[in-house]
C-alpha cells in the first residue's frame, strides 16, 4: 500500500468498514463453537458473503482506489501467504514418526519439546500434523490423556512457532511486511520462559497420573522410526526459498497496476516446486497414515481470502494514526506491555495472523505515522523493537489461550476426540488450563520482557 | 423382581465401610451388596444427617442377603456403635444417560454395554444415533466436523445391582454421561 493512498483512504474511512472484518473473524470464531456442522459444510459461503458485503460498497464508493487496494491485498499478502502455509503442509504431511513410545511421562516431555523447537520450522500446524498421531498412540493406554493433549496444544501448536516467519502464518506476514527473518529469533528467550516452566509442570503432572496407572499398563514398545526424512530438505529448500527472498534484491514487475518484488515471486515459484516434488517423491502410504488430505488448506485458501479483503479499511484506518477512525484503539495501545495483552487478548478469541496484522499497523500508525511502510518496519526496529516483540509474542503465543485462538488447536482436539479421548469443552480449557497454568505465565513474562 | 433392602446405618463411617467390606470378604457376599454413595446413589447428606442426628451410611442389600447383613450388623452395634436407623425396600433403581462420541472405537464399547445390559435390566427412551459424514474426512483446522458420530440418550432402569454395574460400566467409558441413581422404594 502506498503511503498517499494509506493516508487519503485511512483517515476519510469510518469506523463501520471495519465491521465485514469483525464479522468473518467472529464467523471463524464462533460458528465452529455453536454451530459446528453447519460451518463445515457452509463456510465458502459465510467467507464470499462477509468478502462482498466489504468489496461492493468499498468499490462502488472508492472506485479504483479500492480496486487497486483489493488487488494489492490479494497479490501481495495472500498469494505468498497461501504458497507458504500450502508448501509447508504438504512438505510436512509427508513425514511420518513410526513405531509407539510407552507412554512414560519422560518421553511425553520429549515429543512436546521436540514438537516446540520442530513448529518454528514447519509451522505450529504442520509440527501438530507430524506429531499428534505419534503422542496419540503413545498415550493410547493411560486413563489420563486429556491433559497431554492439552500441553501439546499450548506447545507444539502454538507457542513452539515463535522463532521463524515459518513458524506461524502471523510471524510470516511480519516478514511479508519488511520484518527481517532471523528478527524473529529475538523471541527465543521468552519462548523458553514459557516453555522451560510448561514442560516441566507437565512433567510432574503427569508423572502424578503416571503411577497411578503404570499397573494396568499393556502391550509392547516398538521402536520409532521416521519415514519420508527427504521432506526435510524439501523444508530446508523452504527455509531457504524463504531467506532468499528476504536478502535478495532482483526489482519489481508490476500486476495489475500493483507492484510485485521478483524475489517474492522466485520465492513462490520455489516453493510450489519444493511442495509438488514432495507430493511426488512422497510415498501414498505416508500420505495415508498421516490421513493426508487438502481439507486444512482448502480451508485456509477460503477463509483467508476473506480475511485478507475484509481486513483492506481496518488496517488503513489503523495506518492513518490519530487521522484515523480508530484512534481510540491506538490510545488504549500505549505501551510494548498494552500490545502484548491487546494484541494476545484478541488472538485468544479471534485469529492471530490478521490480529497481528491489525496491532503492527496500529504500531505503525502510532509510531511512524505517515512513513511508507518500507522505511517505517526498520525504524520500528531500530527505536521501538519492544513494541514489535510485543505484538510478536501476543500473537503466537496467546492464540493457546482457547480452542479458538490458533488453527492448529481445532485440529488437535478434534484429532485426539477421534482416538477416544474426552478434551475438555471450550470453558473447561479456559478455566481448567489457560487461565490457571497460562495467564500467570503470561503475566509474568510481561514484568520480564515488556514492563 | 425380589426387592432388594437400603440399611441406613448411624455411625462412624471409618468403621462401618471396613467392617462390612471384611464381612462380605468373609463371607462371600462381595458382590450381593454395595455402600450407596461409593456406587453413585443420589442421597442427601445434609437431610439424611438432620433426619437421623447424626453421620449415617447407605447400603443396599439384595434379598436373599438381606437378614444375613442384617445380623452382622447389629453384631457388631455394641461394639462400634452402629445403629440401623432405617431399613426400606426398593422395587428398582434408575439413572439417566448421555453420549457423542466422534470415536468409533468408544462407541464399540458403548453398543458392548449397552447391547448386554445385565438380567432384569433395561434401558428405556434409548434412541442412538449414527451419523456418517464422509465430507468431513480427514484433519481440519477452521471448521473441524467429524466424520462419525455416535450420540444418544436414555434411562437405564431395573435391577438395582444391575443398574449399579450398568452404572460402573458406562462411567468407565469416556464421553459418556451418567447422572445419580435414583431408588423407587416398595410403598
Amino acid at each position: 500500500m502506498t503511503a498517499a493512498v494509506e493516508h487519503s483512504l485511512g483517515a476519510t474511512l469510518a469506523v463501520w468498514w471495519t465491521l465485514p472484518f469483525a464479522g468473518i473473524l467472529l464467523s471463524i470464531a464462533l460458528f465452529p463453537l455453536f454451530a459446528p456442522r453447519w460451518w463445515h459444510h457452509h463456510y465458502p459461503k459465510v467467507a464470499l458473503a462477509w468478502a462482498l458485503v466489504l468489496a461492493i460498497p468499498f468499490v462502488f464508493e472508492h472506485r479504483g482506489e479500492a480496486a487497486h487496494e483489493i488487488a494489492h491485498v490479494l497479490l501481495a499478502d495472500y498469494v505468498p501467504f497461501i504458497i507458504l502455509l500450502w508448501a509447508l503442509y504438504t512438505v510436512s504431511s509427508g513425514i511420518l514418526l513410526t513405531g509407539t513410545l510407552k507412554g512414560a511421562p519422560g518421553q511425553n516431555v520429549l515429543i512436546l519439546a521436540s514438537g516446540t523447537l520442530l513448529a518454528s520450522w514447519i509451522g505450529t500446524t504442520g509440527a501438530s500434523m507430524v506429531l499428534i498421531r505419534p503422542l496419540l498412540r503413545a498415550i493410547s493406554w493411560r486413563k489420563h490423556r486429556a491433559h497431554t493433549v492439552v500441553f501439546f496444544i499450548f506447545l507444539v501448536s502454538n507457542i513452539g512457532g515463535a522463532l521463524t516467519p515459518l513458524g506461524d502464518p502471523p510471524l510470516f506476514l511480519g516478514f511479508l511486511h519488511h520484518v527481517p527473518f532471523f528478527w524473529t529469533l529475538r523471541l527465543a528467550p521468552a519462548m523458553l520462559f514459557l516453555a522451560v516452566p510448561l514442560l516441566t509442570l507437565f512433567y510432574f503432572l503427569d508423572r502424578r497420573y503416571y503411577r497411578r496407572e503404570e499397573a494396568k499398563r499393556h502391550g509392547t514398545d516398538e521402536i520409532m522410526g521416521i519415514r519420508g526424512w527427504h521432506n526435510f530438505l524439501y523444508l530446508a529448500g523452504i527455509v531457504g526459498a524463504v531467506l532468499l527472498s528476504g536478502v535478495w534484491r532482483i526489482g519489481e514487475v508490476h500486476v495489475l497496476g500493483v507492484d510485485l518484488k521478483i524475489e517474492g515471486l522466485v520465492r513462490d515459484a520455489l516453493l510450489v516446486v519444493l511442495g509438488v516434488l514432495s507430493l511426488k517423491t512422497t510415498s501414498a502410504s505416508v500420505h495415508r497414515a498421516n490421513q493426508f488430505s487438502w481439507g486444512p488448506i482448502r480451508e485456509v485458501a477460503i477463509l483467508f481470502a476473506g480475511i485478507f479483503v475484509t481486513i483492506i479499511p481496518a488496517l488503513a484506518i489503523l495506518k492513518a494514526g490519530e487521522h484515523g477512525a480508530l484512534r481510540q484503539l491506538i490510545a488504549l495501545a500505549d505501551s510494548p506491555r498494552s500490545y502484548f495483552w491487546l494484541t494476545g487478548g484478541l488472538s485468544s478469541f479471534l485469529d492471530n495472523a490478521p490480529t497481528y496484522l491489525t496491532f503492527f499497523n496500529a504500531a505503525l500508525g502510532d509510531l511512524l505515522p505517515n512513513v511508507p511502510e518500507a522505511a517505517a518496519v526498520p525504524q520500528l526496529i531500530a527505536m521501538h523493537h519492544h513494541y514489535l516483540h510485543a505484538i510478536s509474542c501476543g500473537a503466537v503465543f496467546m492464540g493457546a489461550n482457547t480452542y479458538i485462538g490458533n488453527a492448529p488447536n481445532f485440529m488437535v482436539k478434534s484429532i485426539a476426540e477421534e482416538a477416544g479421548i474426552e478434551m475438555p469443552g471450550f470453558f473447561g480449557y479456559l478455566f481448567k488450563y489457560s487461565l490457571p497454568i497460562l495467564i500467570p505465565l503470561f503475566l509474568l513474562a510481561t514484568f520480564v520482557f515488556f514492563a | 423382581m425380589s426387592h432388594y433392602a437400603e440399611f441406613v446405618i448411624h455411625g462412624d463411617d471409618r468403621e462401618i465401610v471396613p467392617y462390612l467390606a471384611g464381612f462380605a470378604a468373609g463371607s462371600g457376599l462381595e458382590r450381593a451388596f454395595v455402600f450407596a454413595a461409593e456406587a453413585g446413589f443420589r442421597i442427601s447428606a445434609l437431610r439424611e444427617r438432620l433426619k437421623h442426628h447424626g453421620e449415617v451410611t447407605h447400603v443396599i442389600c439384595d434379598a436373599p442377603h438381606r437378614d444375613r447383613l442384617r445380623a452382622a450388623i447389629e453384631k457388631a452395634a455394641p461394639r462400634f456403635a452402629f445403629e440401623i436407623k432405617e431399613e426400606r425396600s426398593i422395587e428398582r433403581a434408575y439413572f439417566p444417560f448421555s453420549f457423542e462420541t466422534p470415536s468409533r472405537e468408544v462407541a464399540e464399547k458403548i453398543k458392548g454395554v449397552l447391547g448386554s445390559l445385565p438380567k432384569g435390566v433395561k434401558a428405556a427412551d434409548y434412541a442412538p444415533h449414527e451419523v456418517t459424514d464422509p465430507g468431513a474426512r480427514g484433519p481440519e483446522v477452521y471448521s473441524p466436523a467429524h466424520e462419525y458420530t455416535f450420540s444418544g440418550r436414555g434411562v437405564i432402569e431395573g435391577d438395582v445391582l444391575g443398574v449399579v454395574e450398568t452404572r460402573r460400566a458406562l462411567m468407565g467409558i469416556e464421553f459418556t454421561k451418567c447422572d445419580e441413581i435414583a431408588a423407587h422404594h416398595a410403598t
